[in-house]
C-alpha cells in the first residue's frame, strides 16, 4: 500500500513540470528560430549576416559570451593565483600588494569596474595616434589591432621544423639544466619566427585597413572581469594555501627540499585541491557576469536576447533559448566540479 | 609558501619594502597633481577645459543628481528624510546594544525603515501627493533597493532553506529546483525576465510600478543566494535538538523559529554579511534597464557632450560611495557578529 502510494506521489511529483514544459512548448513558435532575424550584430569572434536566423544570431552570441568568459577566466586565474601566493609569503610588502589589490576590488560591483574599463578604453587616442608595440599591436578607442597571422612559404617552415630539431637535440644533450631550458625556449622562438608570417596592420584614414581587430566591448569586459576576479580567486589561492597543515610544510624542510621545491611538489598539489571546488564556483560566477557586456553594448547573449525580443516582440521564445543556454553552462561546469572532486579526493592508503 | 617560520624581518624584506614606498610615491605623485594640486575645484566647464588637472566641479555640479536624480525638486524633502532614515537605522543597529544583541528587532528595525522609506518616496495619495516610481532615482534608489532587497528575500531564503532540508519531497524538490535554477541565471537576466513579463502576468498597480518591479525579480535572484547560505549551516544541523524540542512538546513554528533558526544564522554569519554586500553591490544592475541608481546617474551624466572627457573623476567620485558603504556594511556586520558571539 505504502509503496503505490509512494510511486503515485512520484507520478504527480514528475508529472506537474512535464505538462507545464508541454503547455510552453505548444504555446512556443518554433518557426521563429528559423526566421530572418535582421539584427545587426559587432560579432567579436564569428562572422555575422543579418540575414540568418535567430538561432544562428543566438549562437554567435553565445560564441561571443564564452569567448569573453574564458579570456576572462585565464587571466583571472592567472593574476589571482599570483596575487594570492603573495598574500602567502613572509613578506610585508608582498602581503600588504596582495590585501591593497583585494580590498581595491571587494567593495565595488563588477558593473562598475565594467563601465569604468569601458571609458578609459574611450579615452585612449584615436587609431592615428594609438599607443603600439613595435608597430604590430595597437591600442586604440577602437580596441586592440592585432597583426594578421599566416603560415610562412615552404622553404620558411622548412627553416622552422630544422630549428625544432636543433632544439630537441639540445634538450637531449647532457648538459646542464639551464642550458638544455634555455636553448629550447630560443629554438621554439626562432621556430615561431620563422614559421609564421605576420603582416603589419596598415593605418588608413578612418582606421585599420588590415589586421586583426578585437573590439574595444571585448577588450573593456575581458580586462574589467578578469581584474575584479582575480581579486576573489587571489583569496581562494591565499585561504587554500594557508589551510594546509603546518606539519607537511615543516616535513618537507626537514626533508631538506628548497623553497621552491617545496611549493611546487608539496604546496602547490595540495592547494590546487582544497581551492578548485571554490574556483569553479568562480567561474561559474564570471560566465554569468558576462552577460553585463549588455551595459557597454558587447553582443554577448543577453544583450542579443534583448534585441531580439525587441525587433520580434517573442519574449518568451528568447528568454527560453537564453535561460537554456545559462543552464548548459552552469550544469557542465557543475559536471567538472563532480569529476575533480572524485578525481582529486585523497586517496587513503 | 605559508610564513610558517617566524623569522625577524631580513635586509632583503627592508631593501623590498623601500622600493615598494618609491615605487608606489613615483606611481602616485602624477596622480596626486592631477587629483588634487592642479584639479579645478570650481567654474564650470571651460575652468575644466583650461586647468590640466582633475575637474571635481563635474561631480559638485552633479550631486543632487546622483543622489536625488529626476525627483521632483519641490519635493526633495522625502528621498532626504527617506535616506537620513535609512542612515539613522544603520546606526541605531550600530550603537544601540538592546537592539543589536537581538537578530529579530535587527530585522524588524530594517523592515520598517523600508516601509517608511518606499511611503516617503511614493506617496500615498491621502498625505504624500502620489510620485511615479520611474522618478526615483540616484542614491537614494540604491538605498531603497539594498534595503527592500534585504527584507525581503531573507525571508524567502530562509523559508527556501528550510524547505530543502526539512520539508517533505514535494517541497524539498520545488526548493532545490528553484535554487538550482536561480544559481544557474544571472541576476540581471532574472531581473530582466520579471521585468519583461510582469505586465501580463500581475494587476495593473504592480505590473506598472517599475520600483516593484525591479524589486520582485531582485528578490527573486537573491533569495537564492541567501539559501545557499543556510544551506551549509543546516547540513550540519543534527536532527537531535527538533526531536528533543519537538518531545518538549513545542509546537515546529517554535522549533524551527527558536530552536533552529537562531543557531543557523549565528553559524553563517560571517557568509550572511558577504550576501548582504553583494546584495547592495548588485543594486547597480538595474542601470541596465535604464533605471538610474547611483552608477547609473552617474553614467548618465558623463554620457552628455559635455561632461564626457571628465568620466573619470564621476568614476572615482562613485567608487569613493561605494567603498565607504560597503566598509560600513561590514562594520555593521562586525560589530553584530562580536555580541553574537558574546551571547
Amino acid at each position: 500500500m505504502k509503496k503505490a502510494r509512494f510511486q503515485r506521489h512520484q507520478l504527480i511529483i514528475l508529472s506537474v513540470p512535464l505538462l507545464v514544459c508541454i503547455w510552453l512548448g505548444s504555446t512556443l513558435d518554433y518557426g521563429f528560430y528559423l526566421s530572418t532575424s535582421g539584427l545587426k550584430i559587432s560579432s567579436a569572434v564569428l562572422p555575422w549576416d543579418p540575414a540568418w536566423s535567430f538561432l544562428t544570431a543566438f549562437s554567435v552570441a553565445a560564441i561571443n559570451s564564452l569567448a569573453a568568459g574564458l579570456a576572462a577566466i585565464v587571466l583571472s586565474t592567472v593574476l589571482g593565483v599570483a596575487i594570492g601566493v603573495l598574500g602567502t609569503l613572509s613578506d610585508t610588502t608582498a602581503v600588504a600588494i596582495c590585501r591593497f589589490y583585494v580590498g581595491t576590488f571587494r567593495n565595488v560591483p563588477v558593473l562598475f569596474v565594467i563601465l569604468l574599463c569601458y571609458f578609459v578604453g574611450i579615452l585612449l587616442p584615436a587609431p592615428a595616434k594609438a599607443p603600439n608595440l613595435a608597430g604590430l599591436v595597437f591600442l586604440s578607442n577602437r580596441g586592440l589591432v592585432l597583426p594578421e597571422m599566416s603560415l610562412a612559404r615552404p622553404w620558411g617552415l622548412g627553416l622552422a621544423a630544422l630549428a625544432l630539431v636543433a632544439g630537441l637535440i639540445i634538450w637531449r644533450l647532457t648538459l646542464p639544466r639551464a642550458a638544455r631550458v634555455a636553448g629550447l625556449i630560443v629554438a621554439v622562438i626562432l621556430a615561431v619566427w620563422l614559421g609564421i608570417d605576420a603582416e603589419a596592420p596598415q593605418l588608413s584614414k578612418f582606421g585599420f585597413r588590415s589586421g586583426v581587430e578585437i573590439p574595444l566591448e571585448f577588450i573593456a569586459l575581458t580586462t574589467a572581469l578578469s581584474l575584479y576576479f582575480a581579486a576573489e580567486i587571489a583569496e581562494i589561492t591565499r585561504g587554500a594555501i594557508l589551510s594546509i597543515g603546518r606539519g607537511i610544510i615543516e616535513a618537507a624542510d626537514a626533508l631538506g627540499l628548497r623553497a621552491f621545491d617545496r611549493f611546487r611538489k608539496i604546496t602547490a598539489p595540495l592547494a590546487l585541491r582544497f581551492g578548485l571546488p571554490s574556483a569553479l564556483n568562480t567561474y561559474l560566477v564570471i560566465m554569468k557576469a558576462t552577460s553585463l557586456g549588455v551595459a557597454i553594448g558587447y553582443m554577448e547573449i543577453f544583450s542579443v536576447a534583448r534585441v531580439s525580443m525587441s525587433s520580434s516582440g517573442r519574449i518568451v521564445e528568447c528568454l527560453i533559448l537564453m535561460a537554456f543556454y545559462f543552464l548548459l553552462i552552469c550544469g557542465t561546469l557543475s559536471l567538472v566540479v563532480n569529476y575533480f572532486n572524485a578525481r582529486l579526493r585523497t586517496r587513503e592508503r | 609558501m605559508p610564513s610558517h617560520r617566524d623569522t625577524s624581518p631580513s635586509p632583503y624584506h627592508r631593501i623590498g619594502f623601500i622600493t615598494f614606498l618609491v615605487v608606489l610615491a613615483v606611481l602616485l605623485q602624477p596622480f596626486f597633481r592631477w587629483a588634487i594640486l592642479d584639479a579645478s575645484w570650481s567654474g564650470d566647464a571651460e575652468t575644466c577645459r583650461v586647468a590640466s588637472g582633475a575637474c571635481w566641479v563635474s561631480v559638485g555640479l552633479r550631486l543632487d543628481f546622483l543622489v536625488f536624480g529626476f525627483y521632483p525638486i519641490e519635493l526633495r524633502w522625502r528621498p532626504i528624510s527617506g535616506v537620513l532614515l535609512q542612515t539613522l537605522a544603520l546606526f541605531a543597529i550600530w550603537a544601540v546594544p538592546a537592539i543589536r544583541r537581538r537578530l529579530l528587532r535587527i530585522y524588524l528595525m530594517m523592515l520598517a525603515t523600508f516601509i517608511v522609506s518606499v511611503w516617503l518616496m511614493g506617496g500615498d495619495g491621502i498625505l504624500l501627493a502620489p510620485v511615479s516610481s520611474r522618478l526615483w532615482t540616484g542614491f537614494s534608489l540604491t538605498l531603497l533597493l539594498a534595503f527592500g532587497g534585504f527584507v525581503l528575500a531573507l525571508p524567502l531564503g530562509i523559508l527556501l532553506a528550510f524547505g530543502r532540508r526539512f520539508g517533505n519531497s514535494y517541497v524539498s524538490a520545488i526548493c532545490v529546483a528553484y535554487i538550482e535554477i536561480m544559481r544557474a541565471l544571472p541576476a540581471v537576466v532574472t531581473i530582466f525576465a520579471i521585468l519583461v513579463t510582469t505586465p501580463y502576468l500581475l494587476p495593473k498597480a504592480i505590473g506598472e510600478n517599475m520600483f516593484l518591479r525591479v524589486l520582485l525579480g531582485f528578490t527573486l535572484a537573491m533569495s537564492a543566494f541567501y539559501a545557499e547560505v543556510f544551506r551549509g549551516a543546516l547540513q550540519t544541523f543534527s536532527n537531535g535538538q527538533t526531536e528533543a524540542a519537538q518531545s518538549l512538546g513545542l509546537k515546529w513554528m517554535n522549533v524551527y523559529g527558536r530552536i533552529v533558526l537562531p543557531q543557523v544564522v549565528i553559524k553563517s554569519f560571517p557568509a550572511l554579511m558577504n550576501i548582504n554586500l553583494m546584495v547592495f553591490k548588485d543594486t547597480v544592475l538595474v542601470l541596465t534597464f535604464g533605471y538610474y541608481e547611483l552608477l547609473g546617474a552617474a553614467h548618465a551624466s558623463i554620457n552628455t557632450q559635455e561632461w564626457s572627457s571628465f568620466a573619470i573623476e564621476m568614476f572615482l567620485f562613485v567608487y569613493l560611495v561605494f567603498f565607504v558603504s560597503g566598509t560600513l556594511i561590514s562594520g555593521v556586520g562586525r560589530r553584530i557578529e562580536q555580541s553574537l558571539v558574546r551571547i
